[in-house]
């Protein structure tokens, strides 16, 4: 049994949902370890199934779903919302109102979205309607924030400025935060740890804290004479095929430095050395299939 | 102590504010544009056309006083009729079709993104249509009442304006449940307009009878109140509100 703490408002407890004969979500177990989590995965990984789950729109098959947070409380943006055609957009704004309160961030989201007052929701454009589904966020004071791609339909400008509007409304709310992109920029951004989804099934819970970051990714000109130094000097790594080429994994250490001095010196190229986490390990794997 | 006392009486007002986006939601969904006054005024009116353009025949002016008074309770039965018919048909497509196809369409999925308590939601579409249609039953059935001069005791209309509001929630709750059960939404249409279509074809005993309409004239000529059928109307009304509340909080619901 699971006791909630401010940290782990999620516990997915053998969390299954078949729909006929395809598991869209097979046996999910996870804890959520941190207040703002990240849903990544590629199409139909059951990112938005898991999102539904958890708001209660649709039920389990097997295994359960914990939230510790009223529904009440929460805002959800799915991907496909269906907004009241029928409204206006201040008459919108009205029910928001009415709904959840003020706009609590000091800002004119309505100027900053440039949506005509007086214009129907039917009538409006894809990016327009976009960001009349993402007005429920800024009003009240919600204890969680999930959204499913947020920013699909908005051109670059926009989405820039939308994503700190949401960033400053999530830190003058104290809001918890779960959104699901394909985005790796909107996540890592927005996230303090991601889970992983592919076909349904769990791959990764990752923490995205600085203090997991001890692995680096090296890509040099010659990968078997590099393989021999560091053979010869005992150093643990793997090397992993990726979309750039060979890539050494490996953790750093004082002799790694000196390797990479002699093999540079014997005329080896560096092409790239980056710090990595399990996140974009786990995004190697992923793209590796 | 004297809050927790304070905080355990109902607040009605705290209720309201409470309760405003499913309120907002309901609204929305079941009642959008002119709606709302379709379903108090297009009952009133089409059984008000029947009574008055419908009647059987004239009665002579030397009929004897219960001729008369014959005559005015078929006609109010006439009412009767054309108003169970009109809520059959408001039941079948702007309640069981309506609500049916926001299971399915995303229209309520996008109001519990909101945060909406579906549970309170049912019971207050359960409650608001109900409302509504009563609402459309009572104001011309007692205008009937008091320019007829049909002369009922007061026992006796209040049994039967019971009797007729039970069987309104009924309708409502029948038709709810089966929207909440049968997936195609055509057939459950199909099906709830099947079996009032068979309910007022066979001429069966008299809780068939009372279902279909209320017969009027028992009423003035019988002395005995017809408690059966009002405490099955309530007991069905009961059974079917439950099962369809249950119904709809196990229900997967379409974003």
């Amino acid at each position: 049994m699971v006791s909630f703490t401010s940290r782990n408002f999620l516990v997915c407890d053998g969390l299954t949902k078949t729909y006929g004969n395809v598991d869209a979500i097979e046996d999910l177990n996870f804890v959520a370890n941190s207040d703002a989590i990240g849903l990544f995965g590629p199409n139909g990984s059951g990112k938005s199934t898991l999102i539904k789950l958890l708001m209660g729109i649709i039920h389990p098959s097997s295994g359960s779903v914990k939230l510790d947070i009223p529904v009440r409380d929460i805002r959800f943006i799915p991907d496909f919302p269906k907004l009241p055609l029928n409204l206006t957009i201040d008459q919108w704004l009205t029910n928001l109102e009415d709904m959840f309160g003020d706009v609590l961030i000091n800002q004119d989201i309505q100027e900053i979205a440039d949506l005509d007052s007086e214009a129907k929701i039917g009538s409006l454009s894809a990016g327009q309607y976009r960001l009349a589904a993402l007005l429920p966020i800024f009003h009240g004071a919600p204890k969680l924030i999930v959204l499913d791609e947020p920013t699909n339909f908005l051109d670059m400008i926009l989405r820039d400025k939308i994503l700190e509007l949401l960033k400053e409304m999530v830190t003058v709310s104290k809001s918890k935060v779960i959104m699901a992109s394909h985005r790796i920029d909107e996540i890592t951004s927005f996230s303090q740890s991601v889970v992983m989804l592919d076909r349904g099934r769990l791959i990764g819970n990752i923490s995205l804290s600085l203090e997991n970051r001890n692995m680096y990714a090296l890509r040099v000109n010659d990968t078997i004479q590099l393989s021999t130094l560091f053979d010869e000097s005992n150093i643990d790594y793997t090397l992993r095929n990726t979309i750039l080429g060979e890539t050494f994994v490996l953790e750093m250490s004082w002799v790694f430095w000196k390797i990479l001095h002699r093999f540079t010196k014997e005329g080896g190229m560096i092409y790239g050395l980056n710090i990595i986490n399990e996140f974009e390990d786990k995004l190697g794997e992923l793209a590796r299939g | 102590m004297a809050r927790s006392m304070h905080s355990s009486k109902f607040n009605i007002f705290l209720f309201i504010e409470r309760t405003k986006k499913e309120t907002k939601a309901l609204n929305q969904l079941m009642f959008p544009g002119y709606y709302p006054t379709v379903f108090v005024v297009l009952p009133a009116y089409v059984s008000l056309i029947v009574y008055f353009f419908f009647r059987n025949a004239k009665v002579a002016s030397n009929a004897g006083i219960d001729a008369i008074a014959s005559y005015q309770a078929d006609g109010i039965d006439n009412f009767l009729i054309a108003f169970k018919v009109t809520l059959l048909f408001l039941a079948a497509f702007l309640v069981l079709y309506r609500w049916s196809v926001n299971l399915k369409n995303g229209n309520y999925g996008y109001w519990l993104t909101l945060g909406i308590k579906r549970e309170v939601l049912y019971l207050f579409v359960l409650g608001t249509l109900s409302l509504r249609l009563i609402l459309s039953f009572l104001i011309p059935f007692l205008f009937l009442m008091i320019i007829t001069g049909v002369t009922l005791s007061f026992s006796k209309i209040l049994f039967l304006i019971l009797l007729e509001c039970v069987s309104i929630v009924f309708l409502v709750a029948f038709s709810l449940f089966l929207a909440e059960s049968i997936e195609i939404s055509e057939l459950a249409v199909s099906t709830f307009v099947l079996t009032y279509a068979i309910l007022f074809i066979v001429q069966g005993s008299s809780l068939l009878y009372y279902l279909r309409y209320l017969p009027l004239a028992e009423f003035e000529y019988n002395t005995s109140l017809p408690i059966i059928p009002l405490l099955l109307s309530l007991v069905g009304t009961i059974i079917f509100s439950f099962a369809g509340y249950f119904l709809h909080k196990r229900h997967d619901i379409e974003l």
